[in-house]
């Protein structure tokens, strides 16, 4: 029986995860609460990340992150976007920095404030 | 200048203190604070995962200090930010230094907030030169998300902490080249989650039992050795290796950056390098509190929090005169536990007593152990690592009458 | 066409330098870096010597007494911090007949107040000395001193006299000439003066085979140091010694005048000049210091590092015009007790060649030059009128060194002015503490940035091609 395993990344704990495969479905084990059940099944569907960094403004640079997760095999093209980015006005927090940054509906928008 | 309390620093330690203090009822807080915007260190920790514990979501670093700049916003609490405390004494005079001038605020209570500092590279042994390029990781963190500019194009990433860690991703998100991570001991002091989604996802090497014996280049860093070490962490002749790179971040630890502390003339536990507390936080010196990472270093933010509010609400009804004394008993580290903090407890407070502790190795289905008196009471997990702090709440029950009696926290596995 | 040339901006041309402007000269000082203090004067052990090692009749006896004679009006004149705290010479069983050495030596070269002393008297004035310590020689002239702010300050000093620096000027060709010297850099310059003085520290020897001079040789000898936290500045008050040898003083542990403890050197040959330091360098320090001082707290090590002595087969200071090119003046081989010696050498030089090149007096020559820890020293009511001028100085920058902004911009708007990382800590002391700058650097490098209206790309720790930053902007 096939068997993968996972460091649980969805709280400082990281529950060591192993997922067992049987009839095409995925049995875990190891987690200590559903967010870990969650977190597994989808490393082996599709892993997901929430991806946090820093965009220039004019009125200085100002922390991000996507406003969800976004498969990790778009990480590096939605980094291209934030690192081509130069947003012309204020950003508070919450604001959208970038619109549906990663074609799938997910947008990245400040976790700051532009400072003066 | 008089005031009731004076919070030294306005970090995540300093801002939790000031709202729980004001939410005891204190009203003549005065926070200061030597950058210009209160946040401490979690203004350039942009990456996510802060929060957890304490609001059941993960925020980043400046989202979380602006939820607790909001709330001592919101109470009007005074940040005095750009300025300096130069000293302060057991008698709670704190000499501040600003633009305005040199000045002295009387206080009640002190509450310490000063937070801590990297190691330096310099403090470790390393052969070679010493080249621009070398940073510790938190100085990169700061060029990179504060100034807004990329340290280097390959680099390779001495100690495995969360900082190194998260650096590591960082600098590859930003497009540079992480050779490796080395570590000299047989673990990471890095928390798991951050070594899968930090490394794993990138494909970076983290070296365990590794150690960086040479530093190469004249003007900038070209390139360092990386040895395998033996147990006794030396490292072993012809493992040495060559790894090409412009940068050298060091993630070798923090230390409670504690010298206003000293300059007070209190102690310093040779442990924690931070003061001994007790279950307020309150120092030896009498209506002077400490929390935070200036008293202990603090994986997670969410427990920063936790401590400092203690703190806060300690140094309210000490300022407002309504503190009982205190009959103390002490704390000690057993078997397999580097710390245990507070190191005394009120034997008659009649609360519950949370008691933080960091074990010494890694373990899977640990037990612990706390002993007082006559009275033991164990306690089970599935796995503890230095890493990572351990914390138990005991009953008051357990206390009462256990005079002069010592709590010892045992960590024992399979 | 200058007067004099001074090649080298180390201690031995600063004070050159300094004492040339003190006559109706025009001087230049070249230096091959890209700041002054670049090489050995930057990495020694600050000490200002009793003299009783420097062996009776020669010159580094000579200029050793007559440099720590002067060294409390010159420290005082440059406005740099100087202790005559006093050093212990210690003997383990066995070397007592050299200490005695050292005693009747130090007499016969005029060293004051010499004591020899047994173990346990020794140990009352210094109670962590080793148990195995037998005797010692206690010389209560000997001090500690900043060497690289007293390098600094005389060549500024200088400067406010007039003097002319050229740095990044390393020279690489000589013409002679009917009037004196033609010195041409690698990058293409030409510097014309009538005569030139080499104190090119380790490159002497190159300077003067430039000139058809091949009387002396230069050697390198490397020393590791480790430098600790201030905490542990008090673990002794006195310079401790152990016995010296061919090779050098030994290890020494001894306070440094701004607080630290310092504890070094080792003593290696090497074919080049190269400063890096050695895992083996470590394990002798810790060895050897542990023969004179116990317990030493290395758990507060905040840096390593490691200096080059350039020494000269003579065995001893080279000060004299040139044998083949009369338009040359060499002072070579300026190893310990050169830091002590320097201003001596600087007044005998000047007069010299002042003599030679029939030179007066300068009588506007000022002496003096503003302490570079004025604002540190002032009371409080001080600090509080300047910041109230100056709200920069009420705003610090480093906080292990409590060093402010106005102290840095003074520092980049003052002779000789720094152009890097380095240049802006050796002035200030801003990234010199615990942290080693792991907070204050990139406000220094803004700082800089801003001052000089550098981009990020072209701030460098030291010089050359030592950027901080090779990734970019964002």
């Amino acid at each position: 029986m096939e068997e993968k395993h996972f460091v649980c990344i969805e709280c400082p704990r990281g529950c060591m995860l192993t997922a067992t495969f049987k009839d095409g479905a995925a049995q875990v084990r190891g987690n200590m609460c559903p967010r870990g059940k969650k977190y597994a099944e989808a490393e082996i569907t599709e892993p997901r990340r929430v991806l946090t960094s820093t965009v220039r403004t004019a009125y200085g640079l100002v922390p991000v992150k996507t406003n969800g997760e976004i498969k990790k095999t778009a990480i590096f093209d939605v980094m291209k976007k934030i690192r081509a980015a130069y947003i012309d006005r204020r950003l508070d927090l919450g604001d959208i920095a970038i619109a549906d940054a990663d074609g799938d509906g997910v947008d990245v928008i400040s976790c700051g404030r532009s400072s003066d | 200048m008089k005031r009731d309390i004076v919070i030294i620093g306005g970090g995540p330690a300093g801002l939790a203190a000031a709202v729980a203090a004001y939410d005891a009822g204190a009203r003549d807080i005065l926070v200061i604070e030597r950058e210009s915007v209160a946040g401490g260190i979690l203004k350039q920790c942009i990456h996510n995962g802060f929060g957890l514990t304490r609001f059941k979501e993960s925020m980043t670093g400046p989202e979380y200090a602006h939820k607790f700049i909001q709330m001592a916003q919101d109470r009007g609490i005074e940040i005095m930010t750009d300025t300096f405390v130069t000293s302060f004494t057991k008698d709670k005079r704190v000499e501040c230094m600003n633009a305005d001038g040199i000045f002295t605020v009387q206080a009640k209570a002190i509450v310490l907030c000063m937070g801590c500092r990297e190691r330096s590279k310099g403090a470790i042994d390393i052969a070679g030169t010493r080249p621009a390029g070398l940073f510790s990781a938190g100085t990169a963190q700061k060029y990179i998300n504060i100034e807004g500019y990329l340290p280097c194009k390959r680099a390779v990433i001495v100690g495995s902490g969360d900082i190194g860690l998260i650096m590591a991703r960082r600098l590859t998100l930003e497009g540079a080249q992480v050779a490796c991570v080395c570590e000299i001991m047989e673990h990471s002091s890095g928390l798991k989650r951050n070594i899968a989604q930090c490394l794993d996802d990138f494909g970076i090497p983290l070296l365990l039992e590794h150690t960086v014996v040479e530093i190469h280049g004249k003007e900038r860093v070209s390139g360092v050795t990386i040895a395998k070490v033996d147990k006794q962490k030396r490292p072993i002749d012809g493992t040495e290796k060559f790894y090409e790179c412009d940068g050298v971040l060091f993630s070798v630890g923090l230390i409670p950056e504690n010298e206003l502390t000293k300059g007070a003339g209190l102690a310093v536990d040779g442990r924690t390098k931070g003061c001994i507390v007790d279950g307020d936080r309150e120092t030896e010196a009498e209506g002077i509190f400490a929390c935070g990472n200036v008293l202990h270093v603090h994986d997670l933010v969410d427990h920063v929090s936790e401590e400092a509010e203690r703190a806060g609400r300690a140094a309210a009804r000490y300022a407002a005169g309504k503190y009982k004394s205190k009959r103390y008993i002490n704390t000690a580290a057993g078997d397999g536990v580097s710390y245990v903090l507070p190191q005394k407890l009120d034997a008659d407070g009649g609360e519950p007593q949370k008691l933080y502790f960091r074990v010494n190795r890694a373990l899977r289905d640990a037990t612990i152990t706390v002993e007082s008196g006559g009275s033991v009471e164990t306690y089970n997990r599935i796995a503890v690592a230095p890493g990572e702090m351990e914390s138990v709440t005991i009953k008051p029950q357990i206390l009462i009458g256990a005079d002069g009696v010592k709590i010892s926290v045992k960590v024992r596995g399979e | 066409m200058y007067d004099v040339a001074v090649i080298g901006g180390g201690i031995v041309g600063a004070f050159c330098a300094r004492e040339l402007v003190g006559y109706k000269l025009s001087v230049v000082v070249l230096e091959a870096a890209d700041d002054v203090c670049a090489g050995a004067s930057r990495a020694n052990s600050g000490i200002v010597h009793a003299g009783f090692d420097a062996e009776y009749g020669t010159l580094k006896a000579k200029f050793n007494i007559e440099g720590s004679n002067i060294m409390e009006r010159v420290s005082d004149e440059l406005g740099v911090k100087f202790k005559r705290i006093g050093a212990l010479v210690t003997a383990q069983s066995g070397q007592e007949e050299r200490i005695r050495h050292l005693y009747e030596n130090g007499l016969k070269n005029g060293v004051k107040g010499l004591q020899m002393l047994d173990g346990d008297a020794a140990r009352e004035l210094e109670h962590n000395l080793s148990r195995n310590v037998v005797s010692a020689l206690y010389a209560p002239s000997a001090g500690i001193i900043c060497p690289y702010g007293m390098t600094i300050a005389a060549i500024g000093n200088a400067m406010d006299n007039g003097a002319a620096l050229k740095c990044g000027f390393k020279v690489s060709s000589v013409d002679r000439t009917e009037s004196g010297c033609a010195l041409h850099s690698e990058s293409g310059e030409t510097i014309c003066a009538r005569m030139a003085v080499n104190c090119a520290g380790y490159g002497a020897q190159r300077v003067a085979e430039l000139f058809g001079d091949r009387s002396f040789k230069i050697g390198a000898r490397k020393g590791e140091y480790i430098l600790l936290d201030k905490s542990a500045g008090a673990f002794v008050s006195h310079t401790i010694f152990s016995v010296p040898t061919k090779a050098g003083k030994g290890v020494l542990v001894t306070p440094t005048v701004d607080g630290n403890l310092l504890v070094g050197p080792t003593s290696v040959e090497e074919a080049e000049h190269d400063v890096a330091v050695r895992r083996c360098g470590f394990e002798e320090i810790r060895s050897k210091s542990a023969r004179t001082v116990e317990n030493i707290p290395f758990g507060q090590t905040i840096t390593s590092f490691a200096g080059v002595r350039a020494y000269c087969d003579r065995h001893d200071f080279i000060v004299e015009q040139s044998a083949v090119a009369k338009e040359l003046y060499n002072v070579a081989g300026i190893e310990s007790p050169g830091l002590t010696s320097a201003p001596a050498i600087g007044r005998y030089v000047a007069e010299r060649i002042a003599e030679a090149l029939g030179a007066e007096q300068n009588l506007r020559f000022d002496p003096h030059r503003k302490s570079m820890s004025w604002f540190a020293e002032l009371d409080r009511d001080g600090k509080n009128e300047v910041i109230k001028r100056d709200p920069a100085y009420g705003a610090i920058v480093c906080r292990c060194e409590n060093v402010t902004l106005g102290e840095i911009l003074e520092a980049l708007r003052t002779e000789p002015r720094p152009h890097t990382l380095d240049g802006i800590k050796l002035r200030t002391r801003a990234g010199m503490g615990r942290c080693q700058g792991g907070f204050c650097q990139p406000s220094v490098f803004n700082i800089l940035m801003k001052e000089y209206g550098y981009k990020a790309e072209e701030v460098t720790k030291n010089g050359g091609k030592s950027y901080i930053i090779t990734g970019g902007e964002l």
